[in-house]
């Protein structure tokens, strides 16, 4: 049994490696962490944007057919939608990603999963401006956008769904990245049916929100 | 009889109850954890051709979707008749389940787990190595720990994309169908896994490493902290009683060793099982028959798994559960919080099993599904990351199911998280029925350590946080505290 006091895993900030227990207070760093990470294909931060790409594992490719629209260049964007689309109107983000991947917009990089978590933090933290877009059962009609800030609590007590705000905070401390973080909240109407397809009320919703934001993705608005 | 009421639990997966029932002197005479939501996924199978479960039931959870999918699969290989797999599909499966484990251990220990350990004591001897609430989560571990948690976040990623190379989707997949699998695994695939492999071997070690010097630094509080002896039960490889995660024969054994079942395959578990209802939740009290329910009940999971197996068949977890076992003398541990040591060992053993499957062609084979003579009942067993899950159908001529009974990792850990609980209180509130911050925290570090799932164990889906009272020997209520979804609410 070692002698080392409970209270030495209080470590700093910067005493990152808990499983040395005769850490130097400035110990090598592991060859392997610090550096880029090993896995997904996407480039690291501060390297030429991903245009027209998506990390492989998260997003199809989009579609070939589809008109390119200039973006800023020098923004890497992602859209990040989720929620299950055979629940009726949580659908709303994968719709709302289809839709924006459909454009082949440059620059832009789309994802959709069912339910946001921690790994998500790895893809944010390699973009500049994230966009988290989802059903909102509790919004104003038809959509609302938000800025969004690192969460300084964690509001969760289950790891089935972390919010957006746990997951830009988790890329700030982790990846030491900031990006700037929105949320769309279209709202939803009907979440409680097993069925694929959303209400008309939220198609309707659907529609004004991609006609305010893909101005914004492409370039031909600032974001607020 | 005096009852204290602790609602919601915090960091475990669903929404608990508990209440905790005092004797005429005062003293804590029982725990009991309610399971409130109501339990109705069997019935939904119901009239679903067979074909679909495997997917249906991945609806059980969001966080182990996968478990479910193969222990449906399992189950319908027996009513096609192909449950001799073809070494792809078997190999793709077996793929799937480690991936799996990795991304749920990784998630649980990170996300969960990590700020009990990580954060040291808060002074109080009744939750002595109970983080401080403003760090009672898993942003504090980053804060503190980064290259940790983007380590936890790197793994469970991982694992995730194990699962998408070989189910077709990180949640709810279609990879294993009944004989069979309905693909393989591309070159492209195994070689962007193979890649990260060994990295992630030596972050689980590193995980090992955190989970190991917190047991061996607090082992005096963590040997009494909702400690209790227990039978063990789990899945083991037929041949050698070795750790078997996919598929195996089950083995019990008691709180000293002695085996109390062997070798029973998988399609006779109820001639070992049977499960108690009490009014007072909608979980069941799985126990094993020969016992009793007054005393067959026993754990399962992680620390289960590494009590009753021989040993673990990949070198670098096999040295650690040599080290685990040292620290009982190669007697099995019953010590509720050797849970997150055992976990880790587990997800390093995954680590492992992935890295050479990587390496095997029969991932590429092209021959993937197998049938024979058609049958009407048929049970899947599988060891989830939470512990042994049990899957049993029937199946009409029609291709119609007519009877679903599953037994989640949860429900067999039911007894033990309120024997955990029950011991924490009876520490903690020392005749006087109040519940404090210390008793709260420790229930809920109890509990968590076993990893519970209450959205599986109910069949029920949702965010469900803990709700505590305490109950005199009347049946009045003396205390209650709820504590929300928000970690600094009230």
């Amino acid at each position: 049994m070692s002698s080392t006091h409970p209270d030495d895993h209080r470590a700093s900030r910067h005493d990152t490696d808990p499983t040395d227990r005769n850490a130097d207070p400035k110990p090598e760093a592991d060859p392997a962490i610090g550096t880029a990470p090993a896995i997904g294909t996407a480039p690291a931060i501060g390297t030429a944007p991903a245009i027209g790409t998506a990390p492989a594992m998260d997003t199809a490719p989009a579609m070939d057919t589809a008109p390119a629209i200039d973006a800023a260049p020098t923004k890497r964007v992602l859209v990040l939608g989720f929620g299950n689309p055979g629940r009726a109107d949580d659908g709303l983000g994968p719709r709302f990603v289809e839709r924006v991947e459909a454009l082949g917009l440059r620059g832009v990089t789309t994802s959709v999963d069912y339910q946001l978590n921690i790994e998500h933090a790895d893809l944010v933290a390699q973009h500049d401006i994230v966009l988290f877009v989802d059903a909102a059962t509790d919004a104003e009609e038809p959509f609302y956008l938000r800025t969004l800030a690192p969460a300084s609590s964690a509001p969760t007590v289950s790891s089935h769904h972390v919010p957006p705000a746990v997951i830009v905070s988790l890329a700030r401390d982790c990846y030491d990245a900031r990006p700037r973080a929105f949320v769309v909240g279209i709202r939803a109407h009907d979440l409680d049916r097993f069925h694929e397809g959303l209400t008309e009320e939220a198609e309707f919703n659907l529609e004004r929100a991609l006609a305010h934001v893909i101005p914004l993705l492409a370039g031909e608005r600032d974001f607020p | 009889m005096k009852k204290i009421t602790i609602d919601p639990l915090t960091r475990v997966e669903g929404h608990g109850k508990v209440t905790i029932h005092l004797d005429d002197a005062g003293d804590v005479k029982e725990a009991r954890l309610h399971i409130i939501e109501f339990r109705g996924f069997e019935r939904f199978i119901l009239g679903r051709p067979f074909w679909e479960v495997p997917v249906i039931v991945q609806r059980l959870c969001g966080i182990c979707p996968v478990s479910h999918h193969l222990a449906a699969a399992k189950a319908m290989d027996r009513i096609v008749g192909g449950e001799q797999l073809t070494p792809t599909a078997e190999k793709m499966r077996r793929l799937m389940h480690y991936g799996q484990i990795f991304q749920s251990h990784a998630l649980h220990f990170f996300h969960l787990s990590s700020p009990d350990l990580l954060f040291g004591t808060d002074g109080s001897a009744a939750s002595a190595f109970a983080a401080p609430r403003e760090q009672r989560h898993v942003l504090a571990v980053a804060k503190s720990f980064p290259e940790l948690g983007r380590q936890g976040i790197l793994m469970r990623k991982f694992g995730q994309e194990v699962i998408q190379a070989t189910a077709g989707k990180k949640i709810h997949g279609t990879g294993a169908i009944p004989g069979g699998v309905n693909r393989n695994l591309s070159v492209e695939a195994r070689d962007h896994l193979r890649k990260d492999a060994d990295q992630m071997i030596r972050w689980s070690k590193k995980a090992v490493a955190v989970a190991r010097d917190f047991t061996m630094d607090h082992l005096l509080e963590i040997a009494t902290f909702g400690a209790f002896d227990s039978n063990h039960l789990s899945l083991v490889r037929p041949r050698d009683g070795a750790l078997e995660l996919y598929d195996g024969v089950l083995r019990a054994i008691d709180k000293d060793g002695k085996t109390l079942v062997d070798g029973l395959e998988d399609q006779r578990y109820l001639e070992a099982l049977s499960e108690e209802v009490r009014p007072w939740t909608y979980m069941k009290f799985p126990f094993l028959k020969t016992l009793g329910p007054q005393h067959g009940w026993y754990r399962v999971g992680p620390l289960a798994r590494l009590n009753t197996c021989r040993f673990v068949p990949s070198p670098e977890a096999e040295a650690a559960r040599i080290e685990f076992q040292a620290v009982t003398h190669q007697k099995p541990n019953n010590v509720t919080m050797a849970y997150h040591w055992a976990r880790m060992i587990e997800l390093l053993h995954a680590g492992e099993v992935i890295r050479d499957l990587l390496d095997d062609a029969d991932l590429q084979g092209e021959d993937l599904v197998t049938q024979g003579p058609r049958r009407e009942e048929a049970v899947g067993i599988i060891e989830a990351p939470r512990g042994t899950l049990i899957h049993h159908y029937r199946v009409d001529r029609n291709d119609q199911v007519t009877m679903c009974n599953l037994i989640v990792s949860t429900t067999h850990n039911n007894e033990p998280m309120n024997q955990a609980i029950m011991r924490v209180a009876q520490d903690t509130l020392a005749k006087k029925p109040e519940i404090t911050e210390g008793l709260l925290n420790g229930i809920e570090v109890a509990v968590r350590a076993y990893d519970p799932c209450l959205s599986c164990a109910t069949h029920a889906m949702g965010k469900m946080p803990l709700q505590v009272q305490v109950v005199d020997a009347h049946g009045a209520v003396a205390a209650e505290r709820i504590r929300s979804h928000e970690l600094d609410a009230p």
